[in-house]
């Protein structure tokens, strides 16, 4: 597999989600509703050497991209790592009209990035029950907005993957790593919150690399279904382990998150939130520190 | 591996809306339970699911599921209107369940249901998962120690950015839901306080329609407690910058505080009690998480699928029962009926 960045920027601090307090998220949402703000955090974390970032297609996300497709240093030299899809405007989207609906609006109404092959495939694919032309044709309507970037690799979001691994809907994952890395020439990686469980299934539809992203930290937070189980996973041959929540959602100190990291030469990048230029100073001098 | 398989529970999930899906990947995960059945009158997402997973079945309708299928146990997630028909077929036929709640889009509705349960002993219960939180959980605890001393009051918050215009399909018709937020999201509060408290004898409700027709978008309850304790609730689901709901209870008491959100418990002590020591103790979700064994939506679901698992193995009563749910849809109507008229008292019989 390439060589990924070293360090991704985590794109919840800037939009507005904090895993340990909504309050928290909800300060942050608020602070980079301006598109300055964004912007300053972006050239100054790049300054440092942080030159990729994880992004769904949340509403701000455009406004992220666009920022960068403008920037004369940026735009060359910042690698986006889209994570697909954004699955709470799914989730309240079919809230308010049933799952049946969501989908056929969004193949419906794909808008003018869309071509009209899509959109009749897409279609087809929903009434005819063929799973496969629909993944792949809503993969490419949420890959749209980031059309023109610098891809690292596509993810798909923990809360698909996980219930795909749940419903035993394997061939899902097999379908997605093949569409993105042929039509976007990028790795295609699964986020999850269940590691071993995912690993295992991998393997036993013949997969023996894998990009996987989850959390890592040394209290065990949101690793399932232990601490211990998960590290053996990061330990073993073909698996590309990017670890995210690192701090265990700020429970952690930085220092005592990239030590623990540091113990595993398995590990070549890791995900991070960072959203204070005293907060991206430490945190990159932290990581320069324990990841080579 | 075959004959472990066979050793699982076999569960059939009632309607594959988004938490009909979420419990079918729970229980077609868990080490002593397998889906072989889901039932669902429209062909998406049943259809595709059964391509991808042949062992998974669609059926059109409970009784073909139970003609064709062993089932251990089947999950109602089915629109609310549809609840008690569905459960009175499991009880018919002497299948436990577990219903997502509500209960009924009223306490009449449920009525028989309800009195067949006292003849018959079937596992049943009610998906208030919200009883499976970690900080909820832990508040149980610290509750049932006794180290609050007398409680003087309670207040309780359940708030979500869900709804800025008039909502489409079955949750917004009130003749399929039974009502608007205090139906689908005060309901886990009430049964949080419920759990907590015991059961509630009077309220005074005040409901507010913004963006819906005929079911409420805000709702503001005072409540009686059979033993005499008073507190009051506030629900909307059209309030902003509440990305997933946000439950709290803030419980104020003679010794002391104890405030619990979904992520957090914080807890202040006038005089230490048992395990409890004086002054602040504050409880992260990280303090609190542990793992389980698949998570897929929160651990709160995993836990819930968990107690009804072993109430279907230990032929036990699960928590929160049918009949929790039952105490809940009355607290319900009651505050319905409050709030049609202008908010006098209403006793919950």
């Amino acid at each position: 597999m390439k060589q990924l960045d070293k360090i991704l920027l985590g794109h919840n601090p800037l939009f507005g989600v904090d895993h340990l307090s909504q309050e928290r998220g909800n300060a942050k949402d608020q602070k980079f509703e301006n598109r300055s703000a964004l912007a300053e955090v972006l050239r100054y974390a790049h300054s440092k050497g942080v030159k990729a970032m994880m992004m769904s297609t949340h509403p701000r996300a455009k406004v992220v991209l666009d920022i960068i497709a403008n920037d004369p240093v940026l735009k060359d030299d910042f690698t986006i790592y889209p994570l697909l899809p954004y699955i709470v405007k799914y989730v309240r989207q079919s809230n308010e009209k049933g799952m049946f609906n969501v989908l056929t609006e969004l193949l419906s109404q794909a808008g003018a990035g869309a071509s009209l092959s899509m959109l009749m495939t897409g279609m087809t694919g929903l009434a005819s029950g063929n799973l496969y032309k629909m993944a792949k044709i809503l993969i490419d309507i949420e890959m749209l907005p980031f059309k023109g970037h610098k891809l690292g690799a596509v993810f798909m979001h923990d809360a698909l993957v996980d219930l795909a691994l749940g419903l035993g809907c394997d061939e899902g994952f097999d379908i997605f790593r093949e569409h993105i890395e042929k039509k976007y020439n990028v790795p295609g990686g699964l986020i999850t919150k269940n590691v071993p469980m995912l690993r295992e299934r991998l393997d036993s539809r013949g997969w023996n690399d894998y990009l996987i992203m989850a959390a890592f930290n040394p209290t065990g937070f949101y690793m399932n279904p232990s601490l211990e189980s998960t590290i053996k996973e990061v330990q073993r041959p073909g698996m590309n382990f990017i670890p995210m929540s690192v701090m265990a959602a700020g429970a952690i100190r930085p220092e005592q998150a990239f030590e623990f990291i540091g113990k595993f030469p398995e590990i070549k990048s890791v995900v991070v939130g960072m959203s204070r230029k005293d907060h991206i100073d430490q945190t990159v001098e932290l990581i320069n520190k324990y990841i080579p | 591996m075959k004959e472990m398989d066979n050793n699982k529970l076999k569960i059939g999930i009632i309607g594959l809306g988004r938490m009909g899906l979420m419990h079918t990947a729970i229980f077609n995960s868990l080490p002593d339970s397998k889906v072989v059945a889901v039932v669902d009158p429209a062909m998406f997402p049943a259809k595709p699911l059964s391509m991808l997973n042949p062992n998974i079945k669609v059926y059109k309708s409970i009784e073909k599921m139970f003609s064709k299928e062993e089932i251990d146990g089947v999950v109602i997630a089915s629109p609310v209107g549809y609840h008690v028909e569905n459960a009175m077929e499991c009880v018919s036929k002497n299948i436990p369940f577990l219903m997502e709640k509500p209960l009924s889009i009223n306490a009449k509705q449920s009525e028989s249901l309800v009195n067949e349960l006292e003849k018959k002993s079937i596992p049943n219960m009610i998906g208030y998962m919200a009883r499976n939180i970690d900080s909820f959980r832990e508040g149980k605890k610290i509750i049932q120690s006794g180290a609050l001393g007398r409680i003087i009051n309670i207040k309780g918050t359940v708030y979500v950015s869900q709804l800025f215009k008039q909502g489409k399909g079955w949750r917004y018709d009130p003749k399929v839901s039974g009502g608007g937020v205090l139906e689908s999201q005060a309901s886990h509060l009430l049964d949080m306080l419920h759990w907590y408290f015991g059961p509630v004898k009077r309220v005074n409700a005040d409901i507010l329609s913004v963006y819906s027709k005929g079911i409420e978008d805000f709702a503001h309850v005072i409540l009686e407690f059979e033993n005499g304790l008073k507190g009051w609730i506030d629900s909307s689901w059209s309030v902003r910058f509440k990305r997933k709901m946000e439950l709290r209870v803030e419980i104020l008491a003679e010794n002391g505080v104890l405030v619990i959100t979904d992520d957090t418990l914080d807890l202040f002590l006038d005089t230490a009690h048992g395990e409890y020591k004086e002054g602040k103790t504050f409880f992260s979700a990280n303090d609190l998480f542990t793992g389980v064994h698949i998570d897929i939506g929160g651990a709160k679901f995993t836990y819930q699928a968990e107690e009804f698992i072993k109430a279907i193995q230990q032929k036990r009563q699960a928590s929160p029962s049918i009949k929790d749910g039952y105490h809940v849809q009355k607290i319900v109507d009651a505050c319905y009926q409050s709030a049609s008229e202008n908010g006098t008292p209403q006793d919950v019989f």
